[in-house]
Parts: structure tokens; sequence; C-alpha cells
């Protein structure tokens, strides 16, 4: 967005909670930026004539390495903190596309994960408890600083993926992880999406515990090599997969997908020897996201029985839009599949309108099959056409009466959110 | 803030229900979910005033729907009649949450208790709330999965139970809680309407409402119908037992095992109190010089377990263990694990009556808090063995108690309550698996402020705007937290009035 709006930047809870009480005494609108890497996704909005930066509130409140927990405020650079815990031997498994400057609110504002996610689980599973602070300025918590906890409502649960709407998040206590022993990735060769999906399915529903399983088109392939300067396997589908933990463990988890692969059709398997090539891997499925070369994201999210449908209406949608570089990144083993595609001017051969117009198509597609389709990144001018979000089905009502209790004026990240949340 | 306050005020307050007027209820409630569906009898009402708690109260009638359109007639007719409703599952609950504490009717979900839909290739099952927890991981068995969560009570408690406490169990400190294995949910909200939270697919667009409902004690609406992740069963799985003289080595021994990489599965320790109850029942020979022991187990590919064998047994051996048994087979694993899950009854052998404690501390104060547990216990006069969760740090003190002793019983709720706030002060929590409820409502002033306190009333409000679902439970009333200064590790700096024993049990 690039209305201007005054900048604030509190050093503390409590003077970001002036600002907020000041703000919404007033009916102004107020948006929130911690590194400004998320300022993206999401309906244009409304114009904000403020923004409440978390870019001073960035201290590490707490770390208790033999506790496994972590607390700090949510203005805190992802990075600088999985540095902190790295020197313990210990993370946060959380690994989205490693953008500088992103904060640990921006990760949960936006609930920004990546590959690993399959074994991991995603922030939910993460985050112990938060303190935040709604718009009329008053300071709430939930949760603590335990591993367990059943005390309270999980309001925290609500902050993750809200996109601000909801109120700041403050403080943040994250369970953490030791790092693992060893880690290691294998790549299958598959002609066809739908055999490499079968594998997958296989994969996760044996007691191999993949840490992650990625299948990517030809045009995924590429730009992960250019970006790795990796030499990958040429396959119109290729699929990522790798063990973590006990390298002995590791070495018979990844022999038991390979297994599961050549039965569902692979042509070959390769595996990636040695620990500095698995992480380049690693970096390379996890940084395809955020390639600046991309101006139109789409998320596809499904069951994984219903995820080789989901795959097929994405690659439908190439064709018709004439997108013929876009890449495919398929979670495949968490039913998500993402296309990243560099979008043309539009021009009377090729409106936003038709573009627009075929998304909702394969949205409603993928919503007969109890999924969704979320369009993470688009030229302003395209997300005017359409609905970013999608909608949440009879949910919606109680979402609604939600927002309106705690942001009764509705003055956080306005017109943002899902259908004005 | 201050208008929830108010609303809840405003609100008429629905008054007992005369007998004459029961039977009126009775038969409004039968045009709903038929005659053999409705219990409103005192004799009959009196079986369902209880749950696992101490708290006891009747309700008005007890209905038992079969479907889901049936509980949305019922709360809309709650709305009409301004009458309090309350959801019940097997009554195993700890904290009270299942109680009617101010009468009104009490909906059981004992007859919705179909297992839907098993989907082995989504990993997933639908079930209807009133499904025992151990039926569901029996019958997805065969497709070698099962679901994670296992509280003592599986044999018994139901989903729904488990969905509203947020329910624990021994196997959840490597795969995570009730929460982590509940992706969607069908409910009925207070205005009577059905609507679905989460689902199948991941990342539903919009507020994590399933997250929200989970553990929210049946507070924000009725639970219908649970879509929920069941996880492939280990390839193998290998069991220790450490045998320590000191609870500070086995405490000790839980930091360092948690730290060195790996996490077991399962993570169990039990004092010497709790050891000599066991001894006293089963006579499984455990050193005369034994103060605690800890059972570890840990699952996955053989070569990998035996690495973590190996490790755990070393870092066990650098702890200072006084035995390390490892299962040879099935039998002695099981053996092993009677010996954890026979615990209360073994109490129960010692003691006419006891109480469980459930409450949470960071793991690294394990040793500090026991030997504050073993304070309480001789202030108190009062025994107390423990038997819990260490690697979750998650603690379950059973008071033993003579209910036929004067005034013991208050004595016994007293040292629980101070032992809950020893677990507030040292930066844990009030509870880990067992809810908050009606036992530890005002106890949240031990971890949450006024102002805390009054934004999660706001959250219930946006769904109970009638101030009739399961009330009393969960938040204290306003201003419950004012008086007695109360300094916690957390933030909860307002004060607390410590409730008189009856006002509040």
């Amino acid at each position: 967005m690039t209305q201007a709006h005054e900048q604030a930047g509190p050093a503390s809870i409590e003077e970001a909670a002036t600002y907020l009480r000041k703000a919404n005494s007033a009916t102004t609108p107020v948006g929130f930026v911690g590194g400004g890497t998320k300022q993206e996704p999401g309906n244009s909005g409304s114009p904000l004539p403020l923004k409440i930066s978390t870019g001073r509130l960035n201290r590490l409140i707490a770390y208790q390495p033999e506790d496994l927990t972590v607390t700090a405020e949510a203005g805190l650079e992802l990075a600088t903190l999985q540095a902190t815990l790295g020197k313990r031997g210990q993370w946060l498994p959380l690994d989205p596309p490693r953008l500088k400057g992103e904060t640990l609110g921006g990760l949960l504002a936006t609930n920004a994960n990546g590959p690993k996610r399959l074994l991991y689980g995603t922030a939910r599973d993460l985050l112990l408890g938060c303190q935040f602070v709604l718009a009329d300025g008053s300071i709430g918590r939930s949760g603590g600083r335990v591993v367990k906890n059943v005390s309270g409502y999980d309001l925290h649960k609500l902050m993750i993926g809200s996109f601000g709407t909801l109120g700041l998040l403050t403080e943040v206590t994250f369970k953490v992880l030791p790092l693992p022993q060893y880690s290691e990735w294998a790549a299958a060769l598959f002609e066809k999406a739908e055999d490499a999906l079968a594998a997958t399915r296989q994969a996760v529903r044996s007691n191999a515990s993949p840490v992650a399983m990625e299948i990517l088109n030809r045009a995924a392939q590429l730009q992960m090599a250019k970006k790795t300067r990796l030499t990958l396997p040429e396959a119109p589908y290729l699929l990522f997969f790798g063990a973590e933990g006990f390298e002995a463990a590791v070495k018979e988890q990844l022999q038991a997908v390979t297994a599961l692969c050549r039965a569902t059709g692979a042509k070959s398997v390769i595996e990636t020897e040695g620990k500095g090539v698995s992480t380049v891997v690693w970096n390379g499925l996890q940084d395809l996201a955020a390639q600046p070369l991309y101006n139109l994201r789409l998320k596809w999210s499904a069951t994984l029985t219903g995820l080789p449908s989901a795959v097929k209406s994405a690659e439908e949608l190439v064709v018709k839009l004439g997108l013929t570089d876009a890449a495919l990144q398929i979670r495949a083993g968490t039913g998500l599949a993402y296309l990243y595609a560099k979008l043309p001017a539009e021009s009377d051969a090729f409106t936003y309108q038709e573009v627009a117009r075929q998304i909702e198509l394969a949205r409603t597609h993928v919503q007969r099959q109890e999924g969704s389709l979320v369009v993470e990144l688009a030229p302003v001018a395209l997300k005017e056409k359409l609905d970013v979000w999608g909608g949440a089905g009879d949910a919606f009502a109680a979402m609604q009466a939600l927002k309106n209790k705690l942001d009764p004026k509705g003055i956080l990240n306005r017109g943002r959110f899902l259908k004005g949340l | 803030m201050q208008t929830v306050n108010k609303t809840v005020r405003a609100m008429t307050e629905p008054l007992p229900i005369a007998t004459a007027e029961r039977e009126k209820l009775a038969r409004d409630l039968t045009t709903i979910v038929g005659k053999e569906a409705v219990l409103w009898k005192t004799y009959d009402l009196k079986l369902y005033e209880y749950d696992g708690s101490i708290e006891k109260h009747m309700p008005d009638a007890v209905v038992f729907p079969t479907t889901t359109a049936q509980v949305a007639q019922l709360v809309k007719y709650c709305n009409r009649e301004k009458l309090y409703y309350t959801a019940r599952g097997a009554g195993t609950g700890l904290s009270g949450g299942a109680i009617p504490i101010k009468g009104g009717v009490l909906i059981a979900f004992t007859r919705m208790n179909r297992i839907l839909k098993v989907d082995p290739e989504n990993l997933r099952a639908v079930v209807e709330p009133g499904v025992i927890n151990l039926h569901l991981s029996d019958a997805v068995a065969p497709y070698g999965l099962y679901f994670v969560p296992d509280p003592s009570s599986q044999k018994a408690c139901t989903l729904g139970g488990n969905v509203g406490e947020n329910s624990g169990g021994p196997h959840t400190l490597l795969y995570g809680v009730t929460t982590n294995h509940t992706l969607g949910l069908e409910v009925v909200t207070p205005d009577g309407e059905i609507r679905h939270f989460g689902g199948n697919a991941p990342d539903s667009p919009g507020y994590d409402l399933c997250g929200l409902f989970v553990g929210s004690e049946g507070t924000l609406g009725l639970i219908t119908k649970i879509t929920l992740k069941l996880t492939p069963l280990p390839p193998a799985v290998k069991t220790f037992l450490a045998i320590y003289d000191s609870v500070e080595k086995c405490s000790n021994t839980v930091s360092s095992i948690i730290q060195q990489g790996v996490i077991p599965a399962a993570l169990e320790m039990m004092d010497h109190m709790m050891i000599g109850a066991i001894e006293a029942a089963t006579q499984v020979g455990y050193p005369t010089t034994t103060k605690a022991v800890l059972l570890i187990e840990c699952e996955g590919f053989p070569p990998a377990l035996e690495q973590q064998a190996k490790a755990i047994e070393e870092v066990c051996r650098k702890e200072g263990v006084l035995e390390f048994r490892t299962a040879k087979d099935e039998a002695e694993r099981e053996a092993l694990w009677k010996v954890r899950k026979g615990a209360f009854g073994a109490v129960g052998r010692m003691s006419s009556d006891y109480y469980v404690v459930d409450g949470v501390v960071p793991r690294s104060k394990l040793p500090a808090v026991l030997a504050a547990i073993g304070q309480i216990s001789k202030k108190y006069g009062l025994a107390i063995a423990n038997v819990f969760h260490a690697g979750d740090g998650n603690l379950h003190p059973l008071i033993m108690f003579d209910s036929n002793k004067p005034s013991e019983l208050e004595k016994t709720l007293k040292a629980g309550e101070e032992i809950i706030k020893l677990c507030a002060e040292v930066g844990g929590t009030l509870s880990g698996e067992h809810g908050v409820g009606l036992e530890k409502r005002d106890m949240m002033c031990f971890i949450f402020n006024e102002g805390e306190l009054a934004i999660m009333r706001l959250v219930r409000a946006a769904f109970d705007t009638e101030g009739l679902c399961n009330p009393e439970k969960l938040l204290p009333t306003p201003g419950r937290c004012s008086e007695t200064h109360l300094q916690t590790d957390g933030k909860a700096k307002d004060k607390y009035v410590r409730p008189e024993i009856g006002e509040v049990w």
C-alpha cells in the first residue's frame, strides 16, 4: 500500500496501547507493521492513516533451553530468534520463505510456514501463549509459558492468521525443539502428478514420518535450480522428500519412502548425500514462494485425496491464462498446492476481469471438495476484481460476532481480511 | 468490557423450577427428542448431578439427543424459555465442567455415539461427540492408525468431552494434546444455529474458531460432530523403567532427557509415596531405597530406537540411577504400564478418599516444586502421592484424606489450592488437562488479571449472547480478583479473594 500514513513506533506495550486507544476514540483506521514483509497479502483494504510498527518491541524476554520454551516481543526478527536458539542447539520449527526482517508478529498474523509443517505442524501447534492489545487499547493475554495448558480460552489461536484484525500481538511464547541431529533429502522423478501424489499419500499414511513432501513442476524446478545452483534431475514432476532425526532412522525412513515412490511409478530416485546439499535443497524449497519475479501467488487447500483434482484444476488455469512459465509447488503431504506466476500487464487480449473469473471458477471447483483457494499475491488491479480470501461458509457470522466484540469500530486493518473482518 | 458486565447483569436470571413445572418442561422436551430421551424425575436426575469432581448440582431435566437438528432445537427452546443448558459426555470430567450448577437442561451426548467416517487415506475420522475415546483408536487400529490423546479415563470418556476440555494423556508429550488433533467441528452455537469450523482440508480462511472451541469447556456452544486427525501407529516401541533413590536425581533426569535431543513419546514419574501405594497393591519389587521412578517410552524405527535407548540409559546413569530396566517384550511393557495406569487405584486402596490436583510447572522447576509439595503435605498433615506427566511438567498430586473426619475435605481443598498457587508462582499454570470448570474458576485470578479476564468474557459474550450456555464455568465473575494481593511470576498482580469453602465448591 502506498497511501501516506503516520507511523508510530512504540517502545513499550503500554505505549502501543496508548496509540490504539487514541486511534479508537477518533475511529482512525490502524495498520500494523513489523519487518514490512507481509504488507502484500490480503485485500487492498482502506487507507490506513496510522501504522503502528513493532520495530522497537523486539526484546527477547525469556529463554529457558532446559524447558524448550522461549518468550519474546512480537517485533523480534525470526532470524534473530533462530540464531539465539541455534546457539543452544534448538530451533523454532517453522520454515517460511526466508525474508529479511520478518518478525514473529508478522509470521503469526499471516500464519506463515513452509515445507516442514508436515512433521512439525504450524504456528497453532507451537504458540503456547501471547499478549496482545485490542483496538480500544486494553491489554489481553492467553495461554502461558508452559508446554501444556488448558487454563482459559486459547485466544492466541485466534490471533494466528487473523492479519491483525483482532488486535496487535505484543509478546509471544513458543515451544521450541532440539535441532535434528541429521537431515537428508531425496528426489523422485515422476511422469505424472497423480503418481507423485499417490506416493505421497502412501508415505504419510505409513510410519516413515517424512519431514516434508514437495512436488515441483518443470518451471518450479528451473527456478529452484537457478536460485540454489544445484543441478537437479529433470522430470515433468520432481517429488522431494526428507527425513530428520537419528541418522540410522533417517536412512531407513528415506528407504521406505523411496520404495513407495518406485512402486507408484517413479522413474528413479536420487539421494542428496551430505548435510550441505540437504540444507540447500530445503532452503530452495522454502524460498520458492518468495521469488520477486512472481506477482501472482495462489494457494489451493484440499484433502489429500482431493489434491489431485485441485492440482489438475491449477494446471488447467495455467493453460487457460497462457501462463506458460507458471511454477507449481505442491505441499503434497499437507494438502496444499501453490501456483506462482508472472502475470502480464492488462491488455485487450488479456483482461484481469477474465483472470478473476477463471480464478473464481477454480475456487468453486475446490470448494465443492471441502477445500479453499486464496489469492496470496496479485496486482492491485486484479485484487479489485475478485475476493482474495473466498468465503468462510456458515462460520462467518460467528467470526463477525467475534470481530464486533473485539474491534467494534472496525479500525484494525480495515478491509484487508475476509469479507470485512 | 464495561458493556459485557452490564449485559450479564441485565439479563433476567432464570429461577429454579418447581416440580409441577418440571413436568411441563419434560413434556416440551419430549416433543423435541422423544419420550425415551428425557429424564425429569428426581431419582433419575440424581444420577446426573455430579461428574468426576467434588461439586454437585441437580439439573431440571436430562435430554439425550440423537441428531444435530435436535440439539439445535433444544438450544432454541432453552433460549425461548430462558433456561440454562449444559453439555455432558460420560461425566468423567475432574473440574466440574458438566455440572449443571444453576440447574436447567443437561444435554447428554451419550446417544450421539457413532463413528461417522473413518478415512484412512486422508488420516481423518469424523465422529459424534458421544464416541468413547478408546473406541475410536480400536476402530482405526485395523488401518494401522490411532488417535493420540489418551487420558487415563480413555475407556469411559467421550471425544466430545476431550475436545471440550482439550484433554491430554501420557502419550501427548511428543504428538500434542487434543487441540493438535482436532481439525474441524460442527457446533450448535448459542443462537441455535448449526455452524462448521475448520474442516478436512488445512488452513480454512478466516479465524481459527475450531482452535478457540477446543478447550472452551462447553461455554461457547455445543459440539455435535468432530473431525479428528489419525496418526500411523509407530513401527516399534521401547519402554524403560528408571529407579532412583532421590526425587531430585529423577527430576534432573527428566530435564536432561528433554534437552539431549529426541523427545520420548512418554515420560512419566512417580514419587515414593506413590510407589509405596503401588508396592502395597501389586508387589512390583522395587528396591527398598526407591524414592522415585521414571517410566520412559520411545517410538520409532528399530535402529533409531537402539540409539535413543542408549542415549537415555546414559543420561539416567549420569544422573545416578539405582536401577535401569528395559521391557524385553510386549508383556513386560504392559506390566510396566499397568503399574502407572493402576496408580490411582493403588492410592484408593490406601486411602478412602483422594483428591487429584492438576497443575503445570516449567520442567526445570520440578525438583523445587516437588519439595514444596512435600512441605504442603506436612503443613496440612495429609499424605500426598505424586504421579505425573513429567515430560510436560504436568503434575498430578493425589491428596489422600478421609471425608468422615470433620473438616478434612476442607483442609484437602486448601492444600490443593496451595499447590496450584505454587505452580502459578513459579511460572506455571492452573491446569494442564483437567480444565478450569468450577474447581479452578476463581483461581484464574492466580494467572490472569481483571483486564485479561474481561477480554475472555468479551469472547464468551460474542457466542453466548444470552448467558445461558454452561453458566458459572471457566471465568470468575467480574471483580472476583480483588482484595488479597497475589504476586505471581506471570503478570497477575491483581487482588484475589480466597473463596470460603462451600461458596465455590
